[in-house]
């Protein structure tokens, strides 16, 4: 059983009350199944995720509280689902709230075919979008960069991709920041997380990395849906990846940096994943720095893979520039500055967001014009074979989680687990048999991904809904999925 | 825990866990790497194409450990090869760092798409420790982020 005290306080919300070390109250969206289990999973030898929203909350200059979407599981440091905002004046920067994959995320393009071609033609179509995109361990884009060009990359995001011809003009209005984020500086990144970028641009990357095609099979709420372009049976192509070695390297390079950093300023860390630097020192501004260029790279990887995914369903279906629309595109391993109220007042605030969604409510600044009465879409990816979710954000999210929502399912059952229930060819042809065609580039990993490996993706959306800071606008059904 | 000397891999929730274990602290080390090669390539009996040598240093065995594992990580990636051997040609404490070098080798990843298993992203200080117990035997161990 975990140590950790919680007690309901709302609809779906849990506190974890202040005391001790802690800065701030945690608070964790659960229903009374979910919180149980969080409860006995602590100590029982696995990682203690209610725990870790505990320390998280003991971080210096924390703000308002330590949250934890409904699809929490155990992290390092953050756990996954792990929302934090710090003030600048007084808060740290730390890598567990961002993790390895910076700037980890889903693109969603909408198709403007029927479902009933896509489902006639859906083996084929898995064939070539598994030959089209490069994917799994070892694999490497068609781009061939120099370090120097890694560097435009690192600075220009998804308009480095737009200019070398993957994508159209008007995808970039549909991504999160504009597809590119400024201040990220190209020398905080070492040579090494660059050279290691060169032959990766435009990969898809393996474990929970995939590229799936989906379908409307459900609306909550037909007018939100119709702004975002959304009928039923509307087809869709989701892409989730991130920024590759490249973000797996700044991770690297900086665990070193913050753990000096962490006891040069003497920051008390309740547990050595919490490594951390003043946000205004020089090790936490470097950070931050190289964080943004990974951002920008996550930006650039997906652009490219999209303009891929674009060219072929272009070729396969003929179908014009306007017939594939970029629905948008939104990270969930994120750092970000951003305005938000707190203590009564409107602040500048460095947002961790570790597995978990921006969500920004109708209204609000760095939403889309033409989303501007329902929030910026929110992408959320069940497992394979599972169905995903477009939500939208609330006012109440803005003031309770800084606008953020769930990522996804939510692992439950460890890799190891996964493999010993799921193993083998099973898996794959009891999806086929449900009318879901699935490739994959290891079958191990076809296995470790199992949708009974998750969380149910229904329960963890609606928790949210229920709590009232994120609300359902679609559901997805997948009929294609091609996992790194 | 057979003695000896193995690896193995771990439950956690998100990721998995490494563990290597040997008479000495070599040993246990380049168990632990052993246990990082199988998480990405099912080598069988294919024999080496390649090798490379490795240096790391560290403040502390801890520390040693989590670089070394993330050089074989970037230095494999780097060189497009998964490695699946990999001798510890030595280990020392010098000036207050510990200190070592190995000789890694492994398959190219373009020759053996089929035998390739998970990207592994990083090592991290998660559930890191190195320790020995009252026999000698060292165990070392941490999560990887897949």
């Amino acid at each position: 059983m975990s140590r950790v005290k919680v007690r309901k306080i709302g609809e779906c919300l849990w506190e974890i009350p202040r005391e001790g070390r802690m800065n701030v109250p945690g608070r964790i969206y659960a229903d009374e199944r979910s919180i149980e289990f969080l409860k006995s999973e602590g100590g029982s030898g696995q990682w203690d995720a209610l725990m870790q929203v505990r320390n998280v909350a003991c971080l210096p200059g924390i703000v308002k509280g330590s949250l934890a979407m409904a699809d929490i599981h155990p992290g390092y440091g953050f756990p996954i689902g792990g929302v934090g905002a710090f003030d600048p004046d007084d808060g740290v920067v730390t890598i567990a709230g961002v993790g390895f994959d910076i700037n980890c995320g889903v693109r969603t393009m909408i198709l403007d075919i029927p479902v009933d071609d896509m489902k006639s033609r859906q083996e084929t179509v898995a064939d070539e979008m598994f030959r089209s995109v490069p994917a799994g361990l070892g694999s490497t884009g068609s781009l061939r960069l120099t370090k120097k060009e890694i560097d435009k990359v690192l600075v220009e995001g998804a308009r480095f991709a737009l200019e070398r011809g993957y994508g159209v003009r008007r995808d970039l209005d549909y991504i999160e920041e504009g597809g590119v984020v400024s201040d990220a500086d190209p020398s905080a990144v070492s040579d090494r997380a660059k050279e290691r970028q060169l032959k990766q641009v435009g990969t898809l990357g393996s474990g929970n990395h995939y590229l799936e095609v989906q379908y409307v099979d459900e609306i909550f709420d037909t007018e939100a849906a119709a702004v975002f372009g959304l009928a039923a049976d509307s087809v869709l192509v989701s892409i989730h990846t991130g920024s590759r070695a490249l973000g797996h390297q700044i991770g690297t390079d900086y665990q070193k940096v913050l753990a000096s950093a962490t006891a040069k300023y003497g920051i008390s860390i309740p547990e050595k994943d919490l490594i951390a630097a003043p946000i205004g020192s020089e090790e936490g501004k470097r950070y931050i720095s190289a964080v943004r260029a990974g951002i920008n790279c996550g930006f650039a990887n997906r652009q490219v893979i999209a303009g891929l995914v674009r060219d072929l369903f272009a070729r396969l279906f003929s179908l014009g520039e306007d017939s594939i629309r970029n629905l948008y595109e939104v990270g969930h391993n994120n750092l970000k500055f951003e305005y938000h109220e707190a203590g009564g007042v409107k602040k500048k605030l460095l947002v961790h967001r570790k597995g978990a969604t921006r969500a920004f409510a109708a209204g609000s600044r760095d939403v889309p014009e033409a989303y501007s009465t329902v929030g910026n879409p929110v992408l959320v990816g069940g497992t394979m074979g599972t169905c995903s979710y477009i939500l939208a954000g609330t006012k109440k999210g803005m003031d309770e989680t800084f606008g953020s929502a769930v990522h996804g399912a939510g692992r439950l059952k460890s890799r190891k687990r996964a493999l010993k229930e799921f193993g083998g060819a099973g898996i794959i042809d009891r999806l086929a048999a449900d009318g879901i065609t699935v490739r994959v580039h290891s079958r191990k990993g076809a296995a470790e991904e199992a949708p009974g490996a998750y969380k149910d993706v229904d329960r963890v959306v609606s928790i949210m809904e229920r709590a009232g800071v994120n609300r359902k606008i679609v559901r997805l059904k997948p009929l294609i999925c091609i996992k790194g | 825990m057979p003695s000896g000397h193995g690896h193995d891999t771990f439950e956690h929730t998100a990721d998995m866990g490494l563990r290597g274990w040997g008479e000495d602290l070599e040993a246990s080390f380049r168990e632990a790497a052993l246990a990082l090669f199988s998480l990405m390539v099912d080598a069988g009996e294919l024999k080496p194409e390649m090798s490379t040598s490795i240096r790391v240093d560290g403040g502390s065995l801890e520390e040693l450990l989590v670089e070394f594992l993330n050089e074989l990580i970037s230095s494999a990636h780097l060189k497009e090869a998964v490695f699946i051997d990999l001798s510890i040609d030595d280990l020392v404490l010098q000036g207050g760092r510990w200190k070592l070098s190995a000789t890694s080798s492994g398959i190219l990843t373009e020759h053996h798409a089929e035998r390739l298993l998970s990207e592994v992203k990083a090592a991290t200080y998660h559930e890191a420790s190195v320790t020995e117990d009252r026999s000698g035997m060292w165990t070392v161990q941490c999560v990887v982020d897949l």
